[in-house]
């Protein structure tokens, strides 16, 4: 079982999207996927779970003591074969509030998908953007970290934010964790876009994937329709561009292989350069 | 204490994160076999004290890596043609030539290992011995890490330098990989 965590501690940069897409199409190539949504605000479990009854959700885990449900019974299906998620509640706010002062809670949820482990190829955490209990949680039970970056100028401060905390709980468990740093919302016409992007590769190109996911109408579209991009717009150029980060992320391509739209014959259009 | 986004002295902060984490154990967090319905705090409690680390072989020199940080796919000695057969293609870092700083002859067979979050990786080794529970305070951890920081501490009771698996790799991604098969 691999754990992988979308996290950055700034807001709307793409952590739910990225987290929803790469399940969807790890789901599709046959894996046994559990998207946990870890944000209070829901938006992974409104995304892929509207239809379905209310139910507890992955905040039912940090109930210590007073009895937390075995994880398996938490799980929800999603209109994707192999793919299931564990959803957020409002109530993961006051679980952050509750339970943040007592040591060791940091571990709870690292422990309670050890036994999903059997029957799991991928979890994949999608992360609020305070670092709290949820987030250092999913830090730690994480393998590897995907950071997805905005490519706009307030974006640098709050990866230089997420490297230190990355840093921090990689101290506190003695290892260095993963990360991969993932432009997003890309718009080539820009030059914010294009700035930052090229600081991107100047300041901080210790874990960065040379790709960039463009700005691409289609995923908005995909989550209103409360449906999967692999299966709503599965030949957008974004969901062409997550593929080959995914294939990145398998060892199936180089990781600094540079990205470009010649590699995604699924997408469209053919000729356009997506990377430096 | 509640670390919003900005509050706090980085130390503070690093407190904090060793207090939620179970005072920086290595892989007290690790991804653990509980069984279902397991109490909580109970497990909590027992894997803040114990890891489990697998004992291996190579060049002589004997290693132990965080059994989390095995995949779960190979849990079994396998000759490194068989896993690269079912398994998808991987860098196989030679970790005897790795630890002596040069290449060292090869055992046979070797013996490889698969690295859990790492696709592409495995260790090959010249022997896998057991996997064997030891508490945190048994291990010694190299702080500075220095040069080397792959080199992350010593188990003590077993004569084992302890192997941090990902600064492994990031050496052998920066300084080319020496010894891979
Ligand atoms: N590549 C993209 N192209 C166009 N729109 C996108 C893209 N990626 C994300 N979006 C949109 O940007 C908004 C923020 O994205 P998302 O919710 O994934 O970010 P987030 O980091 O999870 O936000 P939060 O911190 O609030 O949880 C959403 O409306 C989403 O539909
Ligand atoms: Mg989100």
């Amino acid at each position: 079982m691999k754990l992988w965590a979308v996290a950055n501690q700034k807001g709307g940069v793409g952590k739910t999207t990225t987290a929803v897409i790469l399940a969807g199409l790890l789901a599709e190539r046959g894996a046994r996927v559990v998207l946990v949504d870890l944000d209070p605000h829901a938006s992974a479990s409104g995304w892929l779970l509207s239809g379905s009854p209310r139910r507890e959700g992955v905040g039912a885990l940090f109930a210590g003591a007073d009895g937390a449900p075995p994880i398996e019974s938490l799980l929800e299906p999603t209109s994707q074969p192999g793919l299931q998620m564990l959803r957020a509640t409002p109530a993961l706010a006051a679980v952050e509030r509750r339970l943040a002062t007592q040591s060791g809670m940091g571990c709870v949820l690292a422990n309670a998908l050890g036994a999903l482990r059997a029957e799991t190829d991928y979890v994949l955490l999608d992360c609020p953007p305070t670092l709290g209990l949820l987030l250092v949680n999913a830090l730690a039970a994480a393998e590897r970290v995907i950071v997805p970056v905005q490519t706009e100028p307030l974006a640098l401060e709050g990866l230089r934010r997420m490297r230190e905390t990355l840093a921090m709980i990689g101290r506190s468990q003695g290892r260095v964790i993963d990360h991969w740093t993932v432009p997003t919302l890309y718009d080539q016409r820009t030059r914010a876009s294009r700035d930052v992007l090229e600081l991107l590769h100047a300041d901080f190109p210790e874990g960065l994937w040379p790709g960039v996911i463009p700005v691409d109408t289609r995923l908005r579209d995909a989550s209103l329709a409360g449906e999967l991009p692999s299966s709503f717009c599965p030949r957008s150029r974004a969901v062409g561009v997550y593929r080959m980060l995914l294939a990145a992320l398998l060892g199936e391509r180089p990781r600094d292989a540079a990205v470009t739209w010649d590699d995604a014959p699924e997408t469209l259009p053919l000729d356009e350069e997506v990377a430096a | 204490m509640s670390p919003g986004n900005d509050c706090g002295t980085p130390d503070a902060l690093q407190a904090y994160l060793d207090d939620l984490l179970g005072s920086g154990l290595a892989t007290a967090c690790g991804v653990t076999d509980g069984s279902a319905g397991e109490d909580v705090q109970a497990a909590q409690a027992r894997d803040r004290r114990e890891s489990g680390y697998r004992l291996l072989r190579a060049g002589s020199v004997k290693v132990a890596l965080p059994e989390a940080a095995v995949a779960v796919s190979v849990r079994v000695s396998t000759a490194i043609a068989e896993v690269g057969h079912s398994e998808q293609a991987r860098c196989w870092l030679d970790l005897a030539s790795m630890l002596h700083g040069r290449p060292v002859a090869v055992a046979s067979p070797t013996v490889g290992v698969p690295l859990a979050g790492a696709p592409g990786w495995g260790l090959s080794v010249d022997a896998e011995e057991e996997i064997v529970q030891v508490t945190a305070d048994t291990v010694t951890w190299r702080e500075p890490r220095g040069a080397r920081r792959w080199l992350a501490g010593l188990i003590e009771v077993h004569g084992a330098v302890v192997i941090d698996p990902a600064a492994l790799i990031e050496e052998a991604e920066v300084h080319g990989i020496q010894g891979a098969v």
